[in-house]
């Protein structure tokens, strides 16, 4: 391979990074809006088990394990199922809504770690590795891989824009946004779905343990920052794709750390520096 | 087109609750004739602003023979009910405007998609000099005082051309000029043929805001004019003991 194509190879990872980094900060805004924060949490845990499935389905249906498509497909649908389990184990009013989070974040993260024991039996699996899964890794991902997470940040992002408004009022007031007649249940399946596509789509890049840094922190850098919704969307995307390129270019450049955890440090560092400059700027308004 | 002649509300046989076969409030029934405003008073957990909300469809178990808003079910008049929530249920971090704020009593007209034109937005500008906070426009909502927070969404609802307004406790933790003030605008409403209930809280206020009242304890004690409906009897019977009204 000549070291033009390595380079146009890193580019085009590198411009992935940063359209997951965006869309993470942007979407991360209204799951921060909507106290859902945990629900990232539990819905990239919750991946595992998806993603290991559809490797072994893959494989046994003859299309390869490490099939794009079919991995984001397998790690939606768990991650799908586990943020729809949280409420529905929450209603029990003798576990309540935290006790749920943790118990189904940890269960189906513990069904993944089975099921990835098996997957790395396999001799298509072994290369793999599920450090590579759990942490993240840029230099690991296939151009079918980084073509896969474009598509699909393209168009979660465009499901954001389109539904900007009323996604902004349910946040706001879920009680006027019911009495005006918008579909408040719809909305917020699509805020869970829009989160589940984030998630599946950063997975290999940030890790399933790390990638709701990824959807948290440039989000709640941009809301210290202040300014409407639209500019904090707009700024913690910005942030986002910074701290996104920024980890991706650390973790080559010091062998062994994985990308999700460089783009976590990216992001943390953005929020520290974000909380005297959001003093400043209160400071300066006030 | 109902006429003048429609009650702007009627409850009948209204019980609601958030478990089932546990109702907070029980058969309630009463009717608000419009260019009325009507005080919902109660003690503490008397179920006023489950009411408020059962009638709008937010409290999930609500029975009703009955619930008629301007003389229609509420999904085909929603533009002309404004809901004003607790200050308090409101998460006043978030990243808006005021005028967003007001902005959005636009969207039961605009809908999800279509886009806010000059127009709109000058009624919202409009709205938010009607309770005298047009150079706030532009501030952030977590910066205005309590008593301006609870004008923002009086103007939200302003902004929505509604015809009946349904607020829950909006003199709750106000200073005495934003209370002054704000039932200054929820009077000018009412001569202009608007329709008001309000939870409130303050029993000693009632008589000076409100023409009408309703005494709520889980079910209702007493309705009609605020001297009739604030008696030592009815408050005795609601309240459990004597209540200090100022009278």
């Amino acid at each position: 391979m000549s070291t033009a194509a390595i380079g146009a190879n890193t580019l085009g990872v590198l411009a992935g990074c940063m359209l997951f980094g965006a869309l993470a900060g942007a979407v991360g805004t209204f799951v921060l809006a909507r106290r859902r924060a945990l629900v990232a949490d539990v819905a990239g845990h919750a991946a595992l088990p998806g993603v290991a499935l559809a490797f072994l389905a893959g494989e046994a249906l003859g299309l390869g394990g490490r099939t794009a498509w079919l991995l984001l497909l397998g790690g939606a649908s768990t991650a799908l199922l586990a943020a729809w389990c949280v409420p529905a184990l929450a209603r029990l009013r003798r576990v309540g809504p935290d006790a749920a989070t943790a118990v189904v974040l940890a269960g189906f993260f513990g069904l993944g770690a089975v099921l990835f024991s098996i997957v790395q039996g396999h001799p298509a699996g072994s290369q793999g590795g599920l450090r590579t899964l759990l942490f993240g890794s840029a230099a690991a991902m296939s151009r079918a891989e980084v073509i896969a997470l474009t598509v699909l940040a393209l168009a979660t992002l465009a499901l954001l824009a389109a539904f900007f408004r009323g996604l902004t009022l349910v946040a706001f007031d879920e009680g006027f946004a019911r009495t005006a007649g918008l579909p408040v249940r719809a909305l917020d399946l699509l805020l869970t779905l829009l989160l589940v596509a984030t998630v599946v789509a950063g997975m290999q890049l940030a890790g399933i343990v790390l990638v709701v840094a990824m959807i948290i922190t440039p989000a709640a850098a941009a809301r210290l920052l202040g300014g409407r919704i639209g500019r904090v969307t707009a700024v913690a995307a910005i942030i986002g794709a910074a701290t996104a390129a920024v980890g991706t270019l650390a973790s080559r450049a010091v062998p062994g750390v994985p990308t999700g955890a460089a783009m976590t440090l990216a992001a943390t560092a953005a929020l520290l520096v974000a909380v005297p400059l959001g003093h400043l700027a209160k400071a300066a308004r006030a | 087109m109902t006429g003048a002649a429609t009650p702007a509300l009627e409850v009948r046989s209204l019980s609601a609750g958030y478990l089932r076969d546990e109702p907070v409030v029980r058969d309630i029934s009463f009717t608000l004739a419009r260019g009325s405003m009507t005080a919902l008073i109660g003690p503490n957990g008397a179920g006023k602003s489950t009411l408020i909300k059962a009638m709008l469809g937010l409290v999930p178990f609500v029975g009703a023979d009955r619930i008629a808003f301007l003389g229609a079910d509420l999904a085909s008049v929603r533009k002309r009910v404004a809901y004003i929530p607790q200050r308090s249920q409101i998460d006043w971090n978030f990243p808006a405007s005021a005028l967003d704020i007001v902005a959005m009593g636009l969207y039961p007209s605009l809908g999800l998609f279509r886009r806010a034109n000059r127009e709109t937005r000058e009624k919202a500008r409009g709205a938010l000099a009607a309770v005298g906070l047009a150079d706030a426009a532009r501030a952030q909502i977590g910066a205005l005082s309590g008593g301006q927070q609870q004008r923002v969404l009086v103007a939200r609802a302003l902004a929505q051309d509604a015809e009946l307004f349904l607020l829950d406790e909006p003199f709750a933790n106000i200073d005495a000029f934003t209370e002054t003030h704000l039932a200054e605008v929820l009077r000018g409403l009412r001569d202009r043929g608007r329709t008001i209930l309000a939870v409130h809280h303050d029993l000693r206020s009632v008589r000076t805001h409100f023409d009408s009242a309703i005494l709520l304890s889980h079910a209702i004690v007493a309705q009609g004019a605020v001297a009739e409906v604030m008696t030592d009897a009815t408050l005795a019977r609601a309240y459990g003991f004597h209540a200090e009204t100022g009278a």
